[in-house]
């Protein structure tokens, strides 16, 4: 709850105007991810995390202008949410998890918000190379993301459909 | 193991799907920042993912153990590859509970090394039980695949009634030809001394009592009871049971029977064992520890099975129910077929005692003032039941749980003692 806080309260701190509108949809995340973890409802908590994300998205467009170079840190954010709420759901089962089992999920959770933040800034180093534009590579990017999306999809679609 | 994929990973390519997709129609770079790590762990864990296969053995320190008594399962877990994250969870059975140790347990298993567990169980109630059924739950290192599965490794454990010392047990009526620990009522060879008589051609020497005979001023002998074993049937009546939660009067009448098994077996009697009820159960008299056992084993099955079908004692084999035989019937007298077999076998000429296991503790406390009559008319209705069985020459003793067996059985002993042996 405490990383929900922090992801949805850093855009709107020190906002004014219609920037702090925009942490309604924080507040709303709030809620999500809060109710998830009081009723146990796992299927709350991502549409959670997307209200968070969506918070910074909107903050984003309302801002307008350079690229934002806190977005590998808000990214690290969210997974943390995501990992720890996830972490927290699961943990609700009788098994009583041993100590060594407990310090390597917190060690994987800390490799893992390290790894995208790095991933992060990595990105957006990439994409302030200058290229030279043109819609042969605006259309491989769009290519690109359209593959990622839809290698990603088959991949959780046969693992859904094959158990 | 049976694999699935969990809530998180449809919920991470979900938020990597959408975070892409909004980068490419808002053209913002950081919203690839935010998808990209979701649908890293997603490449990754899909990629990654493991195929677990653990083995387990499940051993127990003692097969055979008494109720309340603690007994230690051990499990050794073992896997050719590492698994980040595995659940166990031993199906307990009722009777057996956890004595400490935690079940389920989440353990890793980081290297081909076994791993072993120790959970002490604490044996609550009497019965055979199968310790060993295992549910499986492994995850993969991201959490977005788990693998279930169940194994059967059952092994048998047997837990053994408590059964109370008793050092007195009613004495049977007749006794059999061969020795044992009890006075006959006839007369001949023995240790304990029955009557005086004139000396007959014939008799020992060391027979002759010279005190009577110098006042008698002929030769007197001493005559002696024999000491005999006796043949004893244990007859359970298993037809109905009350229950107030763990406890019914079925338990306490195995807890019973195998004090009076146990009693009677020290005293080298014959004992068998007949259970009356929706299954009928029985074993022929035998003698010493291996029938002690043999009975002991066969009174763990004993269970309440609902039957509807009269049943008097014809269905009783004939070799279970020897002549002369002490029958004790160790009943809560709930049900009408288990008490007309009683006075059936009291009137076949059986020596009959009964020991009750009272159902009153474990009715319900009445609400109304009608359920206090029905409650008023039931007793008394009980009452009645035992006074005609006592007018039949068969001795009732109540039995509640808290109270010594040998209390019960000593009120069997005086009737007994007291009451003119009846031929009906």
């Amino acid at each position: 709850m405490l990383a929900a806080l922090l992801v949805a309260g850093a855009p709107v701190l020190g906002a004014a105007g219609l920037e702090r509108l925009v942490g309604l949809l924080g507040v709303a995340g709030l809620l999500l991810v809060s109710a998830a973890l009081a009723a146990g409802m796992i299927g709350l908590l991502p549409w959670g995390v997307a209200s968070l994300g969506g918070e910074y998205v909107a903050w984003l467009l309302v801002r307008g202008g350079e690229v934002d170079d806190r977005a590998p840190l808000y990214a690290g954010g969210l997974l943390l949410v995501a990992e720890l709420g996830y972490w927290s759901l699961e943990h609700r089962g009788v098994a009583v998890s041993e100590t060594p089992l407990t310090v390597r999920r917190l060690l994987t959770v800390a490799l893992a918000v390290s790894c995208s933040v790095v991933l992060g800034a990595a990105l957006l180093g990439a994409s302030a190379v200058e290229l030279g534009g043109g819609v042969v590579l605006e259309l491989a990017g769009v290519l690109g993301a359209l593959g990622v999306l839809a290698l990603v999809t088959r991949l959780v679609w046969r693992e859904r459909r094959e158990p | 193991m049976i694999r699935a994929a969990t809530p998180k990973l449809g919920a991470y390519a979900g938020l990597a799907s959408l975070g892409l997709l909004m980068a490419l129609v808002l053209g913002r770079p950081e919203l690839v920042v935010l998808a990209a790590p979701f649908a890293l762990i997603v490449a990754l864990g899909v990629a990654l993912a493991p195929d677990p296969r653990p083995r387990l053995s499940v051993r127990l320190d003692r097969q055979r153990v008494l109720e309340g008594d603690e007994v230690s399962v051990e499990l050794e877990l073992e896997s050719e590859r590492p698994i980040a994250h595995l659940e166990l969870l031993l199906a307990l059975p009722d009777g057996l509970e956890l004595a400490g140790g935690s079940n389920p347990v989440a353990l890793q298993l980081p290297d081909a090394e076994p791993r072993t567990l120790e959970l002490p169980l604490r044996c609550v109630r009497w019965g055979g039980y199968a310790v060993g059924k295992t549910t499986l739950r492994a995850r993969d290192r991201f959490g977005l695949f788990v693998y279930d599965g169940e194994l059967d490794l059952s092994t048998p454990l047997k837990v053994y009634p408590r059964a109370e010392a008793l050092r007195e047990a009613i004495r049977p009526a007749e006794t059999q030809v061969y020795s044992g620990n009890q006075v006959a009522r006839h007369r001949g060879e023995g240790i304990e001394f029955a009557d005086l008589r004139p000396f007959v051609t014939g008799d020992r020497m060391r027979r002759i009592n010279w005190r009577a005979s110098a006042r008698r001023n002929a030769l007197w002998v001493n005559e002696q009871h024999p000491e005999r074993n006796a043949e004893v049937v244990i007859f359970l009546d298993s037809f109905a049971e009350a229950r107030r939660g763990e406890s019914s009067t079925l338990d306490l009448s195995v807890r019973a029977a195998a004090s009076l098994l146990a009693a009677y077996v020290g005293h080298r009697d014959r004992i068998a064992f007949v259970s009356f009820g929706g299954i009928l159960r029985w074993l022929v008299p035998g003698t010493g520890l291996t029938q002690l056992y043999r009975v002991v084993d066969s009174l763990l099955d004993t269970e309440i099975t609902l039957n509807y079908a009269w049943k008097d004692v014809d269905v009783i084999p004939a070799r279970t129910l020897p002549p002369q035989a002490l029958v004790l019937a160790v009943t809560p007298l709930l049900d009408e077929r288990a008490v007309s077999a009683l006075l059936d076998l009291r009137g076949r000429g059986f020596d009959l005692g009964i020991l009750e296991i009272s159902p009153v503790p474990f009715a319900e406390p009445a609400a109304s003032e009608s359920e206090a009559l029905a409650s008023r008319l039931w007793l008394l209705r009980r009452q009645a039941l035992r006074a005609r069985y006592e007018r039949a020459g068969v001795a009732v003793a109540e039995w509640r749980e808290g109270t010594p067996i040998a209390v019960a059985l000593e009120e069997v002993t005086a009737f007994r003692r007291s009451a003119r042996h009846m031929r009906v």
